[in-house]
């Protein structure tokens, strides 16, 4: 499918809409003139043919395909749990079955038809009110696949009560309860809390960045932190169940139905108002987190900041060490643009950067996830993940020559993160997820061969060589937790290292081999551990308040660089790899801190262990599943590789005597998957056609049997959308515009109807139609339609009777009055557009439209008549990044040429050729230099005026706007015309006030002012007239459209942009000879600067 | 000898010792010298007969302090080619060094001394670096 961003489904029908309503206009509008418009926008490209299926069960009817079965039996499974559990909370039964669709990862998830919009990578999926449509892509973990159905089906559960069922019309929706409630009651019925979501909410009370509840009502849609709000709006629901009881949560929407002010609605739901629950809920939060100072320590206490203040705040992740360990190679951004860079780790100063533009030949846009950059062992190849068409690629960056020098993808595999580079910098092992799952996969990049090595539904992760090469620690998910398991490669056997009741994560091996790093949830709060495999005991080498995220071990195991998060932001930090007399030193001054025994943990020994909860309250005891015995510990000195190997067997066989598989659970009901060894060729297809058959663990029970339920294939129905009505009076016109839209479930059949019944005393019985019809279900999109359409506008000839009117007017009765001319348009538009990829596509287009214009009113007389025919083929680029007042980076441009074909007299004439490019430089974080040259001709006997003058986006009711070619400011609307038009801006945006809230009269808000100084220069002119370039028309000169020769109007000036629910433009300008200046011309219209 | 087994390396072989060079003063021109010293380290180890890895792996380690060793890459350097006077030099160089022990190695040699005159051009008051293998460098007659 590739519908631009930006283009309407039915963009006729726009058209057509607004020009309905401008009955009194001087012209009517070209529908022609709409096919040439020029439509910017990125694609959304439809790379896969989809074999869709349903399955229908007790409360849903899930859509997926075939090939991942196995995660819609899952789904079902999650969603119905979901909905006995979401239904007793809300006291509430769903008034239909919902539709819902998932899709087996997000790069196809991009695909849906659903939303006809582009879905950026933040994307987690989405409900919608009209249809109850859930749709939802697969992540890698199945946890996080669950809340997320969880969390989209209380929406639909939202939606059903606040609307009593699916709405079915366009406008005019019932209002919603304010967004922090519907995400928090969303967030609330997921249950789910891990400890990132915790660490910003606790980095937000610790720094006092927590946003005010007022603010989250009011301005939710311009918050500079999303997902703070997200976590606030959970745990403030949290807090009035706690406090207030579960129930109230579920009566917040029936409140809203009769009280939809959110202060009184929480003044009769909990008898306080909105900003008394803020300070009661940060009263709260507060006494829960300071406390945490007393013990912990800030990341800055032990550890040196690697990045220094500079004007642009970037954020980094993924870093990965060089060779000699002065540099990181990281993933960075400041918000607009994306790139991997290598940084100076000593004052962190960009030293090269990798990705020259956000996109090239080898890959359409960066992938920004953790693990996603490593820098081989040998200190040259750079390996980052970049998105090509539906999949992910894994980009080779040679240092030595400062290119790409090869990309690899991997069928079935779409999403691609979690690097490590073996010893050899041959083999680098990832996280894939493809077919549903998300597993361990090495690749030889000489030879290209993949072998998967973990083949399991649940989450692995950050896999880590050690440093012989041999083995493969990682982190994986069993029951809901992560332990660390071990991949042997001789063997090929899959072992458990570390499994403790917390999440065990981010393994690193140190280079003796005999030790491992990674990062443990114990009580709550990503901390710092360290395993002695050779000791058995693991010791704590942070107790921090902030948290520890993706630990970077340099090559020779003597620093980290860690990433924390601080002030509302990732940070990354350096720290030295303590020494063996240092970890047990630091270790014990931690544990006593909160008072534990000193010496580590035995962890596989018969000590027991301790969890404590982060609640305060005293650590439990639990007891040791699987109690091995106290065997003395295994005295490994500076481990090799075989000897490290020895001591995993040893632990193994003492914990499950033969089974070398589990060593130690302590979580009730745990079992574990034992892989069988395969042969390494084959392993990967072993793996992927067991996976269809891996049994559940116990207590991932399988309430619902998938096979017994009805499966069909899908076929498309259309359904209403949703219907609009409108009356309108517009100077003695009654106008009745109807619009009708229809879909299949998946969006790939639009049926589009639009009706306009203008009547008024002289002029009834017009029936105005438009049906368009789009298939949006291949690569290329198909749109066709068919219109009747009628327009007035008043006539300037008059009767030219001697009838004691003036010239232009009729004498109608005793009066004079202005005539009506009727303009009836009829024809067919038929449009295909093939997207190259997601920034260039291909358009053709062909259009025939009948045309008469006849006076209507006081007489009936035909005027003229003519037809078109159309053919049309464009090119269009657009790879830019936008901001809410406009670009703030890349390029696009548009190179179109049409052609008409005469087949009667009265047939019109003409040839269209058309360039527009521009480009967007960045200057700073927000500033922005913007740039454009267009030249559009219409050549010919018929060729069609174009307009120039005045600001660049439409004036609302303006007849013939979308003829103007824009801007040329310091002149007045479409002042000039002609069927040639050249025209050069620029532009210097500066930001002025970004996000200001004000208090009074309510709260709103104001996310961005920006002030502009631009300078335009342009002209239109007649193919029998010349164009004088110099020098440019003075800024007294009348303009006269029909002199022999046109010269160039120029304009400059300074204008303020204004967003506030839409983007506002009020922009002051002289015109220009660059001799004398005009007075100054103010302009003022909506829409995005050019 | 030696000069025959040079002269019999491929262009791959000396492309790859260019490379390795011209990464280690891309390091050196950002003062990271710890980067360029283990970069040219792990290319010694793979061709241990291109005198121009070991000629500058002598700076790197001179401008690190490690003078021993330093001197024995200068040494190396100057045998496996003789017939460039840039090695030599640069031993001599830190001959004249040592015999003035008020003077550290470090003070003795700046970076900016290191980089000027510009790379593969040699002045015998200071050390330079030498980047360029391609052509007359290395490969003797």
């Amino acid at each position: 499918m590739s519908s631009p961003e930006k283009n309407a489904r039915f963009p006729f029908v726009l058209v057509a809409a607004l020009i309905g309503l401008a009955p009194l206009a001087a012209t009517a509008q070209d529908i022609v003139s709409s096919q040439l418009r020029q439509g910017f926008g990125m694609n959304k490209v439809r790379y896969k043919d989809f074999d869709w299926h349903f399955v229908e069960s007790e409360h849903l009817l899930l859509h997926y395909e075939p090939e991942f079965a196995d995660l819609a039996d899952r789904a079902v499974e999650y969603l119905e749990e979901g909905y006995e559990h979401i239904s007793s909370l809300m006291r509430h039964e769903l008034s239909t079955k919902p539709p819902i669709v998932i899709f087996k990862s997000h790069y196809e998830f991009q695909q849906t038809n659903i939303i006809q919009s582009f879905l950026p990578p933040g994307v987690a999926g989405f409900a919608e009110p009209l249809r109850y449509r859930m749709v939802i892509p697969f992540s890698g973990d199945l946890d996080d696949f669950r809340n997320v159905l969880v969390h989209e089906l209380m929406h639909i559960f939202q939606y059903d009560i606040v609307n009593r069922g699916p709405v079915k019309r366009i406008s005019n929706p019932i209002a919603n309860p304010p967004t922090w409630i519907m995400e928090g009651m969303a967030e609330f019925a997921t249950q789910e809390s891990n400890t990132i979501d915790e660490m910003v909410l606790r980095d937000a009370v610790l720094t006092d960045q927590l946003i005010p509840l007022e603010i989250m009502d009011s301005s939710w849609n311009y918050l500079p932190n999303p997902f703070l709000a997200y976590k606030q709006s959970h745990s403030l629901m949290e807090y009035i169940a706690a406090n207030f009881g579960p129930e109230k949560v579920s009566r917040i929407l029936r409140v809203w139905d009769s009280q939809t002010d959110t202060d009184k609605l929480l003044e009769r739901l909990l008898d306080m108002d909105m900003q008394t629950l803020d300070e009661r809920w940060q009263a709260y939060m507060r006494k829960k987190y300071w406390p945490l100072l007393q013990d912990r320590d800030y990341v800055s206490e032990f550890a040196t900041r690697v990045m220094q203040d500079d004007d642009i705040p970037r954020l980094y992740m993924a870093p990965s060490w060089s060779l000699g360990g002065d540099m990181l190679a990281t993933l960075s951004t400041d918000g607009v643009e994306q790139h991997v860079d290598i940084i100076r780790l000593s004052n962190g100063r960009l030293v090269e950067r990798l990705t020259e533009g956000m996109r090239t030949e080898v890959y359409e846009d960066l992938t920004f996830n953790d693990g996603t950059v490593a820098w081989a062992p040998n200190g040259r190849t750079i390996a980052f993940v970049g998105k090509r068409g539906a999949a992910d690629v894994i980009v080779l960056w040679d240092l030595y020559d400062k290119e790409i020098v090869d990309a690899l993808t991997f069928e079935d595999l779409e999403i691609i993160e979690g690097f490590d580079w073996a010893p050899d910098s041959r083999r680098l092992a990832f996280i894939g997820t493809g077919f549903g799952q998300s597993d361990v996969y090495v690749v030889d990049i000489e030879s290209g061969d993949l072998t998967q090595l973990t083949g399991t539904p649940q989450r692995d992760d950050q896999p880590s060589f050690s440093p012989d090469g041999r083995r493969l620690a990682f982190s994986s998910k069993r029951g809901g937790q992560f332990d660390i398991k071990v991949y042997d490669f001789d063997t090929q056997r899959v072992s458990t290292l570390l499994a403790t009741t917390a999440d065990d994560l981010w393994p690193k091996w140190l280079p003796t081999g005999d030790r491992i790093l990674f990062v443990s949830t114990r009580d709550g709060i990503n901390d710092l551990f360290l395993y002695d495999i050779g000791e058995d005991r693991e010791y704590r080498l942070t107790r921090t308040v902030s948290g520890i995220m993706s630990p970077a071990l340099s090559p020779d195991g003597k620093q980290i660089v860690l990433t924390t998060y601080y002030h509302s932001r990732r940070e990354l930090y350096r720290m030295d790899v303590p020494d063996r007399f240092e970890v047990v030193r630091r270790s014990d001054e931690l544990a006593a801190r909160i008072g534990e025994p000193a010496g580590g943990r035995l962890v596989h020994g018969a000590a027991p262990l301790t969890v404590n909860d982060g609640s305060g309250e005293e650590p439990a005891t639990l007891p040791m599943a699987n109690v091995v015995d106290t065997t003395p510990l295994l005295a490994l000195a500076e481990g090799t590789g075989a000897r490290v190997g020895e001591a995993i067997d040893r632990l193994e066989s003492m914990a499950r005597g033969s089974e070398p598989v589990m060593l130690a659970d302590v979580r009730e009901g745990f079992q574990e998957n034992v892989l069988p060894p395969a042969d390494v060729e084959d392993v990967g297809a072993a793996l992927r056609r067991d996976t269809a058959h891996i049994e559940r663990p116990a207590g991932d029970r399988d309430a619902i049997d998938f096979d017994e339920l009805p499966v069909r294939r899908y076929t498309p129905k259309l359904e209403f959308d949703g219907v609009s009505l409108q009356m309108g009076y517009y100077s003695g016109f009654l106008s009745g515009i109807a619009q009708l839209s229809m879909s299949d479930l998946l969006g790939n059949h639009s049926v589009n109807m639009f009706t306009d019944y203008v009547g008024s005393q002289e002029v009834t019985n017009d029936f105005t139609f438009a049906v368009g019809y789009t298939y949006f279900g291949r690569r290329p999109t198909y749109s066709v339609s068919v219109f009747n359409w009628n327009q007035y506008y008043n006539d300037t000839g008059g009767s030219g009777l001697d009838d004691g009117c003036p010239q232009g007017l009729f004498r109608v009765g005793n009066q004079c009055a202005r005539g009506l001319v009727r303009s009836r348009q009829s024809g067919l538009l038929a449009d295909v557009t093939y997207p190259l990829d997601v920034f260039r596509r291909i358009e053709l287009s062909y259009s025939f439209v009948d045309e008469e214009r006849e006076v209507a009113w006081p007489v009936t007389e035909l005027l003229d008549g003519f037809s078109t025919h159309l053919f049309k083929a464009a090119y269009v680029h657009d790879s830019l990044r936008n901001g809410l007042l406009g670009a703030t980076a890349g390029r696009r441009y548009y190179l179109s040429a049409g052609r008409t074909l005469s087949l009667t007299k009265s047939d019109r004439t003409f040839t269209h050729l058309e360039a527009d490019y521009r480009h967007y430089f960045r200057l700073g974080r927000w500033s922005v230099l913007s740039l454009r040259g267009i030249g559009v001709g219409s050549l010919g006997r018929d060729g069609l005026d174009y307009n120039l003058g005045g600001p660049a986006w439409f004036i609302p009711f303006y007849p013939g706007y979308n003829l103007n070619v824009g801007p040329l400011r310091g002149y007045p609307f479409s002042e000039f015309s002609g069927n040639r038009v050249v025209l050069f801006n620029s532009e210097i945006r500066v930001p002025f006030i970004r996000n200001i809230t004000f208090g009074w009269p309510g709260t709103f808000a104001i996310p961005a002012v920006d002030g502009a100084f631009f300078f335009d220069v342009g002209s239109a002119w007649d193919e029998d007239q010349d164009l004088d370039l110099w020098p440019p028309q003075r800024p007294d000169e009348i303009y006269r459209p029909n002199a022999e020769t046109r010269r160039l109007q120029a304009g400059y000036g300074f204008g303020l942009l204004v967003y506030f629910l839409a983007p506002m433009n009020f922009e002051f300008a002289k015109r220009t000879d660059f001799k004398t200046d005009s007075e100054w011309h103010m302009h003022f219209s909506f829409g995005k600067a050019f | 000898m030696r000069h025959e087994a040079y002269s019999a390396r491929t262009p791959a072989e000396r492309d790859r010792v260019r490379r390795v060079n011209e990464y280690a003063f891309w390091c050196l021109d950002r003062d990271m010298w710890d980067e360029a010293r283990i970069h040219l380290e792990n290319a010694v180890q793979i061709d241990s007969l291109a005198a121009s890895l070991h000629n500058n792996l002598g700076i790197v380690y001179e401008r690190l302090g490690q003078r021993d060793e330093a001197r024995a890459r200068y040494r190396t350097a100057a045998d496996l080619n003789p017939g460039r006077p840039l090695y030599e030099a640069n031993l001599q160089r830190l001959h004249a060094a040592l015999e003035q022990p008020q003077r550290t190695f470090s003070d003795s040699l700046s970076h900016e001394d290191l980089l000027i005159p510009p790379r593969g051009d040699y002045r015998p008051d200071v050390g330079a670096i030498f980047i360029r293998t391609e052509g007359e460098v290395d490969e003797l007659p």
